[in-house]
């Protein structure tokens, strides 16, 4: 597990680069799906403010 | 073809089919390319471990300079044509495509830290790069300051389009100039110089996060046209040629 962790003296660079990675990848992945439910929800609201008919 | 998927009904049809599909390859690829990257491939002769960090880093600056790229073109269609697929396209890319941008500067510092001695260099692939990360906030600024839509599309257009002018400079720039950044191991005449063992995680993470790009932009863009449904809904309810339900039974014309 050292080992692992100490990747031959280059750990905190390696885990650094990919814990970043995995920040940036999560924090878009958080920030599309939400833009997205939140403008269904808004276009669901006022489809059924107006009326109006639509696959949102 | 762009004439073909011009049409808003079939790119709905296409988008909504390929979301699925992209999503999942986009997500696999990244799971097995990075972590192949980091317990399966063997450390490099001379850096060690430290090579390691290629596998998230190489990948990002791909897609970094192929979502530039994708920005730039989609731009052009919708500077010359006024196409609202190509704006929505353009403007989902641009906020991806500076996160990439960025993630790659960030991991690059990482590995050039124990390589080069330094997180950073003005050295012409990482200046260039550095540029095109600007371009890219420099066209979401124009997007954001700006308040005419229309307005906005165009200046942002041309910020993308000029900006192009910046991608054969960052991938010949470790061949014009003297650079520390080593020289392209993967896309060079005579093949790639990588050992297969090494090569082939690399490929499956920037197939990954290639087919999450995809997914990405494709949701950005649905989102980008119900944008454009609520604000002709809102124009309409705001003009009083829709009724609320709920609303006293008089026309706001009346008033």
């Amino acid at each position: 597990m050292t080992e692992l962790l100490d990747m031959g003296k280059y750990g905190p660079y390696i885990w650094g680069a990919y814990g970043a990675s995995l920040v940036v990848i999560i924090g878009l992945m958080i920030w599309v799906l939400a833009e997205r439910k939140a403008t269904k929800t808004q276009l669901r609201e006022l489809l059924e403010m107006t009326g109006s008919k639509s696959d949102a | 073809m762009f004439s073909y998927f011009a049409n808003p009904e079939r790119f709905l049809k296409l988008a909504k089919w390929l979301v699925p599909p992209l999503c999942v390859l986009g997500l696999a690829g990244m799971l097995i390319g990075l972590g192949a990257g980091l317990f399966v491939a063997p450390p490099d002769y001379q850096q060690g471990d430290a090579a390691r960090i290629m596998y998230v880093h190489v990948p990002a600056a791909w897609l970094g300079m192929f979502a530039y790229a994708f920005l730039a073109f989609a731009s052009l269609i919708n500077f010359v044509w006024r196409h609202n697929l190509a704006d929505a396209a353009a403007k989902a890319a641009a906020p991806i495509g500076a996160a990439f941008t960025f993630l790659a500067l960030l991991t690059g510092s990482l590995w050039g830290k124990p390589m080069w001695g330094a997180y950073w260099v003005w050295d012409a692939r990482l200046t260039s790069m550095l540029v095109m990360l600007f371009m890219y906030l420099g066209y979401i600024a124009v997007r954001s300051i700006v308040p005419d839509e229309a307005r906005a599309a165009r200046l942002a257009a041309i910020i993308a389009m000029v900006g192009a002018i910046n991608l054969p400079i960052i991938k010949f720039s470790v061949e014009w100039w003297s650079s520390l950044h080593q020289t392209s191991s993967v896309f060079r005449a005579g093949g790639p110089a990588i050992e297969f063992s090494m090569l082939w995680p690399l490929l499956v993470a920037a197939l990954g996060y290639t087919a999450f790009f995809g997914w990405l932009v494709l949701l950005q863009m649905l989102t980008e046209l119900d944008r454009h449904k609520i604000a002709r809904l809102q124009r309409r309810l705001a003009g009083g040629r829709i009724s609320r339900p709920d609303a006293p039974q008089r026309r706001l014309e009346d008033d």
